[in-house]
């Protein structure tokens, strides 16, 4: 039975997209950390390209949501704290392998 | 990797996405028919097996290697640029330079990411030296004020110590003993502004 749930704006949708690109990168990777800049390469290479601003975001997000791990550059004080590098957890792994399953509801 | 959009890349452009739920079936390792199920199902749209096979080897296939074998090679020469001695960060530069030489279809040089792998490693140095200063120079600023406070202090005792002293002086000696008063004042910066009253004419406001 199909579950229910809203339908996302495209705007939405792109976002859901390039994190679940992210994600499967970082799989790759394994638990290893992977350069924001590598995966802003990778997003032009599956032809879904957006800006290191835009992926601070999704970094930070999926942060906030466990699913990845962030590292950042030592900063004086004062600075915005720029990320040094991003690797998957546990979490990240798991909702990857949930959604390679056809699991409903389950997104990015 | 050719730029030519396939069937399916058209596809994800009518239905953002689909590429992607497309690539994740493959991931797990899905059939060509687990794709076709789901694009009917999910995309109502029908693709023959034979449009999905191309994209599987035309595209999807390519590009997990492309991946995975820029991660090999980087946790290669990460190896062989300092037989082991470099962290994980510093593979996961490399890897970033590799894609970065591929995309300015650039051939990677070993002699260039040994150079510019030893100045990452030349600048985490000066940083850590800069932060080794820079707690040094707390500690002596912490111990300089513990100093100063101790002075404070023993000023403080003396003038109390003074002032008790003062305190003792009999009642028939009362004259003597408010000038010495005031002028302890004077010298620990207590003192007291003088009644305009008696101030001299030529000195009153």
């Amino acid at each position: 039975m199909e579950t229910s749930v809203p339908v996302p704006s495209p705007e939405q949708r792109t976002h859901e997209i390039e994190r679940g690109y992210i994600l499967r990168y970082l799989a790759v990777a394994g638990f290893k950390p992977v350069t924001p800049k590598t995966l802003l390469y990778h997003l032009r290479d599956v032809r879904y390209p957006c800006t290191a601003a835009t992926l601070a975001f999704h970094l930070k997000y999926m942060q906030e949501k466990s699913w990845v791990d962030l590292e950042y550059k030592e900063v004086e004080v004062g600075e915005t704290p720029e990320i040094l590098s991003v690797k998957i957890t546990a979490a990240g792994v798991d909702l990857l392998d949930r959604r390679r399953a056809g699991q409903p509801g389950v997104s990015f | 990797m050719s730029q030519q959009h396939g069937a399916i890349e058209r596809l994800d452009a009518r239905h953002k996405g689909l590429r992607l739920d497309v690539d994740l079936i493959f991931d797990a390792e899905g059939t060509l028919a687990d794709v076709q199920a789901m694009l009917l199902e999910r995309y109502k749209e029908q693709v023959p097996i034979s449009t999905i096979g191309s994209y599987k080897e035309r595209r999807y296939t390519p590009q997990v290697e492309q991946v995975q074998k820029e991660r090999t090679r980087a946790k290669a020469l990460k190896e062989q640029l300092a037989d082991g001695g470099l962290d994980d960060i510093a593979e996961a530069n490399i890897a970033e330079q590799l894609m970065e030489s591929r995309q300015a279809g650039e051939r990677a040089s070993l002699q260039v990411l040994l150079r510019e792998q030893r100045e990452r490693s030349r600048l985490q140095l000066d940083r850590d030296r800069l932060k080794a200063d820079l707690v040094r120079i707390e500690n002596e600023s912490k111990d300089l004020a513990a100093k100063l406070e101790g002075l404070k202090s023993a000023r403080q005792r003396e003038r109390e110590q003074v002032k008790a002293a003062v305190a003792g002086i009999e009642p028939g000696e009362t004259t003597g003993k408010d000038e010495l008063l005031k002028h302890i004042d004077e010298i620990y910066g207590v003192y007291q502004e003088a009644d305009p009253a008696s101030l001299p004419s030529d000195l009153r406001g």
